[in-house]
């Protein structure tokens, strides 16, 4: 049975449905993902979906903006559904902050391996604000073992920074995890990629507790990052050190912190900052790491999303179906009105096929080899094949 | 962000390699502080290890809290394998 995806957006819930239901052509969806603005209530979007199609397995998450091949909406939601020969169960596990290791222990449940479905791929949604999303990760593949690649988002809430939820019908909500194990005949492809490059630093990170960064150099770490992004965010019209509540997220999350690994930087989302000067974080951060802060060029973002497309692509070598993309909302911000050239970008490298996904405060790659698993600022592409 | 290809079937583990493991998700600096404070713990002052050394080691890692100890426990399960 050829593989078959459909993908919807709408500003209400019933005419994205309705979309789907077209785009479906009466075939029946085994796998739906919903992402949603926190201008719906996510639990009705999941119930609504589950209600619509009752035999589909339905996962989502609240999101910093809602796309398909077609256009980026914000407030609005997308549907991605999956129909095709696959076997799919979905889990959701709670209390992520506090025992990471259960929550995703009962978001994986259990799925006997299957010879008549030797592939599987674990779709992995998760809420960042709990800073947890490495830890999250790779407590998920030690579990699953070297041969389950993983893919996913960190939901988001339009930058407010104060709930972001994800979940599974009759169950949607923060602090928690929610995962799709999906196996099939044979592997998707899976491509991640960022277009940030050091702005300044190096800074050692002197005090850092968790998720929390509290000092670079010995000094509150916004101070620093102050500092560093002061000459670059002026000539953008930003002002760091006269930003409001609200302007805070965003102006972070277009200047991430970029661990050295070799040639290459893995780079971190500061998502908030504390009234000591110290910057939340979506995962930990080693005391002792030193880090650069980054930046990003539009044409990098654009050119960027286009290699993680080629990437998931090559791993497929099959004619691409359909995709789902995890895309760090820093993208948005810095693309502004290019940001449909960059989908625009990825659907043309995957031969205009179909694609949903949401932006994100973190995004999931993590293939056979790698040795970490949660990303910001990239564009994270999987591709499942016709 | 792959292990080095050398890593299966050394008779020794080199330091630097257990880093490598460790530094995509702490960052290269806080991998190398990581390996060394362990390194302490275990009494291990060469620059090369025995696969046993190496696999203590990172147990050492693992129990450590938060980020770090799962980062351990992570390479561990992969190495176990690659190891086999």
């Amino acid at each position: 049975m050829p593989t078959h995806i459909a993908t919807a957006i709408a500003p209400r819930l019933d005419a994205a449905i309705d979309t789907l239901v077209s785009r479906l052509d009466r075939r029946d969806p085994l796998l739906i993902l919903a992402f949603s603005s926190p201008e719906h209530a996510l639990a009705r979007v999941l119930d609504g979906v589950a209600s619509r199609f009752p035999t589909a397995r339905v996962l989502g998450a609240s999101s910093a903006g809602e796309f398909t091949e077609q256009r980026e909406a914000k407030g609005a939601i997308a549907l991605f559904a999956l129909a095709g020969d696959f076997q799919i169960t979905t889990g959701l596990g709670v209390g992520l902050t506090e025992d990471p290791e259960a929550a995703v222990k009962s978001a994986l449940g259990e799925s006997a391996p299957s010879s008549e479905y030797p592939n599987e791929t674990v779709i992995m949604l998760l809420d960042p604000l709990t800073g947890r999303g490495e830890e999250a990760t790779l407590l998920a593949a030690s579990l699953l073992g070297p041969d389950v690649p993983l893919a996913g988002g960190a939901a988001g809430d339009d930058l407010a920074m104060t709930s972001c939820e994800v979940g599974v019908p009759g169950h949607a909500g923060s602090d928690a995890v929610a995962i799709a194990r999906v196996r099939s005949r044979r592997p998707l492809g899976l491509g991640v990629a960022h277009g940030h490059t050091p702005l300044a630093g190096p800074f050692r990170v002197t005090r850092a507790s968790g998720s929390v960064i509290h000092e670079l150099d010995g000094r509150p770490a916004f101070d620093v990052w102050a500092e560093a992004t002061l000459a670059d965010a002026r000539a953008r019209g930003i002002d760091p050190l006269a930003l409001s509540p609200d302007q805070l997220g965003g102006f972070l999350l277009q200047y991430e912190a970029g661990l050295p690994n070799g040639d290459a930087y893995k780079v971190r989302a500061p998502l908030s900052k504390n009234e000591d000067g110290s910057l939340n974080f979506a995962c930990g951060v080693a005391q002792g790491a030193q880090l650069h802060v980054m930046q990003g060029l539009p044409q990098e973002q654009i050119s960027s999303a286009r290699r993680a497309a080629a990437a998931a692509r090559k791993d497929l070598k099959d004619e691409v179906a359909g995709a789902l993309v995890f895309d760090c909302i820093c993208r948005n911000l810095i693309l502004g009105e290019s940001f449909n050239a960059a989908l625009g970008e990825i659907s043309q490298e995957l031969g205009g096929a179909p694609l949903a996904g949401f932006e994100t405060y973190g995004e999931i790659a993590l293939a056979a080899g790698d040795w970490s698993g949660f990303h910001n600022t990239t564009s994270v592409v999987l591709a499942f094949p016709r | 962000m792959s292990a080095p290809s050398t890593f299966s079937g050394r008779p020794a583990i080199d330091v630097s390699t257990l880093v490598e493991l460790l530094a995509p998700a702490l960052g290269y600096e806080a991998a190398l502080e990581t390996v060394e404070h362990a390194r302490q713990v275990i009494g291990a002052t060469g620059t090369d290890m025995s696969r046993d050394q190496a696999l203590h080691l990172l147990e050492v890692i693992a129990e450590q809290p938060g980020l770090v100890g799962i980062t351990g426990r992570f390479a561990k399960s992969r190495v176990l394998l690659q190891w086999k």
